[in-house]
Order: structure tokens, then sequence, then C-alpha cells
């Protein structure tokens, strides 16, 4: 008797811990109590014995009635009483809002009665008694839950929450599937995120010691197992980070690019900036090829020297140049583009120049890494040849100097940085 | 997974079209008509003296004198003065009469007799005497000098900013009788 009280405070005071922790998770996060607990309180014992004398009195039969509860004072619905007379099983019954009640049949003599109360949630509850005789017997019974979590988690691919990952949650021999949310419209109307990524799921445990098991999978991602018993879960939501495959789930069809190049990367000290749009041949055999649109432009500096004055230095005048280049283009994947590192390409886009029409052929070859699910960066090498207009100057020495236009020849080498969206 | 492509697609179309409109920003435009070149900054001609080799002193009223019914009389050899700028390229010339300029061009070239500017060998910017400078024929300079002969003459300096493509001083045009 002893070891059983000592067992059931230390269950009370584990269990009470993991409600409040939950409790409080639950109230950051705007869950609701009902999630795992029931609201209505329990009857007193008048309140028990008024509702067992109110099933009415039959002069053959006792009623054995009352109300089952737990040790936090919350009704137990739903539970299964077993009632065994003299050890001859009688009948069953459920609770209704915690309460029930039985007639067996009247006996002249003195009864035991053996009752035993299941419920999924909480320990069995076994009890004997005798009944006195004809009078109703009034019964309050009290039961002690089973170890409760409320499990809960937020699945990320870097740090990017996942939703629709399915997460497979085994505990004691049950199997559980939950999908992680995404961002809804709440009932305000506003866009919410709060439990992007996230999943949830209440377990109960006999022991708290006993083992939990999660299987994360999701497109694109490598599957994730993780592991642990009852008692490490501190309530927290836990951070799970899963890795993507090697390869993308679907093979991409469309991207746009944004490249840019800088002064040190390129030949000739130019910005680039240059905007593309590919879409890729979605027939079996020339997938690898990709046709598209492809506009940039190169900001040059050009610096001319002239004479001015005799025995003076040569002066010289910087100007700044944007030539800009739209055409169509062709892109073919070297290696393969479903590939999530380094997946080459090589490529030409056949561009007229906007200041001074002339056809202008841009090879290119170049590379991408993907930095999540659909971005990715592209390091790409091209090569452009051109002529365009330059100002020069003739020096007055009455007045201001005079300019002309020098077609002049030009040759770029570059290395540009972009970012990629593949849709 | 849901892919939010209007945030993205917006942002390199705005850039572009930063790109395309980035241009050069004017200049103020100047407008003095006193000066030889009307959108310069001036350039100050203080009142100096000066002593010819015989120990003769003259005096040159400078800006004050600009519009003057009378004239300066100076020698043949005249020495010119004004306020230094550091600007590379710098020229001052004497014309047999007044500097014409349209489009900001000096329309009498013609006209110019003397001629210094900061390329040759002698002389310095805001100082230089008659025989550092050379004579000008027909707008051609020459590698001799000669003194003036007796006239009116009318003298003046301009410099070009340091890429030497626009004109960004002038001094009023001043003028000067030579007695010999």
């Amino acid at each position: 008797m002893v070891k059983f009280y000592s067992q059931t405070i230390v269950l009370l005071f584990l269990t009470g811990i993991g409600f409040c922790q939950v409790n409080e998770n639950m109230v950051d996060l705007g869950f609701d109590r009902k999630d795992t607990i029931q609201n209505a309180q329990p009857l007193t014992l008048d309140q028990i014995q008024e509702y067992i004398l109110s099933r009415g009195t039959n002069l053959q039969e006792i009623i054995i009635g009352g109300q089952v509860s737990s040790i936090f004072h919350e009704i137990v619905d739903d539970a299964v009483i077993y009632i065994h007379i003299e050890n001859q099983y009688l009948d069953s019954v459920r609770t209704n809002n915690g309460l029930f009640y039985l007639p067996i049949p009247l006996s002249d003599r003195e009864q035991l009665i053996d009752i035993s109360i299941l419920h999924p949630d909480f320990h069995p509850y076994d009890t004997s008694f005798v009944t006195t005789l004809n009078k109703p017997v009034t019964l309050n019974m009290i039961m002690v839950p089973k170890h409760k979590i409320l499990l809960r988690g937020r699945v990320f691919a870097g740090n990017l929450p996942i939703e629709g990952a399915d997460v497979e949650i085994i505990s004691e021999n049950n199997t559980y599937h939950v999908q992680t949310l995404g961002c809804f419209y709440d009932q305000e109307g506003y866009w919410n995120c709060l439990f992007d990524g996230m999943f949830k799921k209440e377990l109960t445990a006999n022991d708290p010691s006993d083992s939990i098991k999660m299987i994360f999978t999701s497109k694109g991602m490598k599957p994730l197992h993780a592991g642990m018993i009852v008692n490490e879960y501190n309530g927290e939501v836990m951070q799970i980070k899963m890795k993507y495959t090697s390869k993308l789930p679907e093979m991409p069809s469309n991207n746009l690019n944004l490249k840019l190049a800088f002064p040190f990367t390129t030949s000739d000290h130019d910005w680039f900036v240059d905007i593309s749009y590919y879409r890729a041949l979605n027939k079996t055999n020339l997938k690898r090829i990709a046709l598209g649109v492809d506009g940039n432009m190169y900001v040059s500096t050009i610096s001319v020297s002239y004479p001015t004055l005799p025995g003076l230095e040569p002066a010289a005048s910087d100007s700044s140049y944007i030539t800009g280049f739209v055409g169509p283009s062709v892109l073919f994947w070297i290696l393969s583009p479903d590939r999530r590192r380094f997946s080459t390409y090589t490529g030409c886009t056949f561009s007229i120049q906007l200041n001074d029409p002339q056809f202008v052929l841009q090879p290119f070859i170049g590379t991408r890494y993907f930095l999540d699910i659909n971005k990715a960066l592209s390091f790409e090498f091209r090569y452009a040849e051109y002529d365009r207009y330059v100002t020069h100057y003739e020096f007055n020495p009455y007045g201001n100097a005079s300019r002309y236009s020098v077609s002049e020849h030009f040759v770029k080498f570059h290395f540009n940085l972009g970012i990629q969206i593949v849709f | 997974m849901k892919i939010p492509i209007s945030k993205y697609t917006c942002i390199p179309f705005v850039l572009f079209v930063l790109l395309f409109n980035c241009t050069e920003g004017e200049e103020e435009v100047l407008q003095n008509d006193e000066l030889i070149f009307s959108d310069s900054y001036q350039i100050k001609i203080p009142g100096y003296q000066y002593y010819d080799n015989e120990g003769n002193l003259f005096l040159v009223r400078g800006d004050t004198s600009y519009q003057a019914v009378y004239p300066d009389t100076l020698n043949n050899k005249p020495s010119f003065v004004w306020d230094s700028i550091g600007l590379k390229i710098i020229t001052v010339a004497i014309f047999t009469s007044p500097i014409i300029v349209e489009n900001d061009q000096i329309m009498n070239v013609e006209d110019i007799v003397w001629e210094w500017h900061s390329g040759m060998d002698f002389g310095k910017e805001g100082y230089v005497q008659f025989i550092e400078g050379k004579n000008v024929i027909q707008g051609e300079i020459t590698n001799t000098v000669t003194p003036l002969q007796e006239a009116k003459y009318y003298w003046g300096v301009w410099a070009w900013n340091s890429t030497g493509k626009k004109i960004l001083y002038s001094s009023r045009q001043l003028g000067f009788y030579v007695l010999n």
C-alpha cells in the first residue's frame, strides 16, 4: 500500500510538471486548453447522490452509480466500467460526463462487487466492496493519468520552415501521422505564419522511459530519423533541421536570373548587369536544352586622351557609357539541371546592341549552386565583342573643346555572379 | 512549396530601370556678361605697377579700369598680373581690337598679336612679362617676341578645366594704350 501511494505521488508530480509545461507553452503559442484536457469540474458527493437518486428506485434493484474523475479534479469521460458480482461478470457501462449508474438485482444477502475502470489515458483502476442490502451505492472514483506530453516541433530546411512535411511518430506500438502546418489567414484576416513548419501531437505513455521515434519526410529532403524517451521531452518546441537531397525533386522548367559583374571581375573594369529568363524544353531527349531571352548591359568608363597647349601633358577625359544588349539565348546543361550543386551549363546569347544596332554574340559558360529549394547562386564567364561610338575631344586654344565620335572595337571578357530563381 | 515569384521578379526590373536612368548632372550655368567668356568664373585682375628696363613706373588699374573712358598707358613691353587660380591650362593674349566671343569661341583670332600660355618655357600663372610670351601672326604663335607698336590694345586671361574641354575661368577684357 505504501509503495502504491509513493508511486502515485511520484507519478502525480511528474505528470503535474508535464501538464504545467505543456499548458504554459500552449498559452504562448495560442493553443487552447481543450487540446489536452476537459474543462468540466467534478460534482460534489451530494450532487452525485442526488444524481443517483434521480435515476429512480426499483424495489427489485440496487443502483450502483457515481462519478469517475482524475487526480487533477477533472471528469473522465468515456471510461469503461466493468462490474462483477461474486466473481461473475454482470455488465459494463461508459461514463457520460464522468457519471455512470447501473442497476443490479436485489439480493437478500451481502454481495461482493468488483469494479474495473479502463480508459486509454489513465492507469486501470480496480476496486471491490460489499453491498449493504438494498441501499444505493454511491461511488466517487479517482484515476491516475498516464504520462502525457504534447509533442511539438518545427521542421526547417536551413532557416526556412517546411510546410507540409510528413511526420511519423511511433510511440507504444502506435503510429501517428501528422503534417507540418503552413501559413494561413486567421480569424481576423491576418496572414499568420506563427505556426509555419510546426507540428504537434499529444502522446500518452505508461512509463516516462518509454521511447518515441519520429521520422520526417518531405519532398526534396533527406528522410530524418529522430528518437528520444518521453522523460527527455521538456515541453519546448523542437527544432528539427532537415537536409536537402543531392538532386531536386523535380526537373525545373523555368529560371529567372539576375547577374552582376564588378569592375574587379571584368577585363576592362566595367560593371555588367544581366537579366535573363530560360525555359527548358520538356521533351525527353532535349530536356538539357533551354531557350530564353537575355537582356544585359555594360557600364563602362572609357578614357580618351588628347593634346592641349604645346608643352603641356596631354589631357584625359573619362566618360561613362551604357551599352545595352537584348536578344534570344540558348542554354545547354552540361551537367544535369536537377543537381543541387554545380549543375554546369554553357550557352550563347544572340543579341542586338541597342545603342548602335548590330548583331553581337555572347557565349558563356557557368555553374549554379542551390541555396534552398528554388533559389540558386550562379557563377558565369561571358565573352562579348562589339563596336560602339566613343566621344573624343579636340582642344581649342580659343574656346571650348570640340567633340566628335569615333567607332571603336571592344572585346569584353568577364566573370559574373548571379542569383537564380527556379520555378 | 509556394513560390512568391512576384516578390523577386520586381527587383531586377527596378534595378534595370534605375541604372538606365542614371545620367550625369548638369553643372550650374554661370552668366557674367562682363567676362570674356560669359559662362565662366571670374579671374580677378588687381591694380598693379611695374617698371621697364629704364626704371619708368607704369600703373595698371586692373578690373577698376573696365569700360573706363581713358585706358591705361603702358610701354611697349607690358607685364600682366592677375589673381592666381591654380589651373594648369591658361592663356593671356593681346588683341588689336575688342575681343569678340560667340558660342564660347573667340572669333577674332587674327587680331591677336601676342600670347603667353602655361605650356611655354618661361612665366608663371599670375605674373607674366612681355618677353616671356610670343608674337602671334594670323592666329599662329611664332618663336619671336617683338615690342608692341603704338596703338590701343586689349588683353585678357582665360583658363580651362583640367580636361581642357571647357573654359572655366576668364577675366574682363581690359584696354591699354602703348605709347612709344
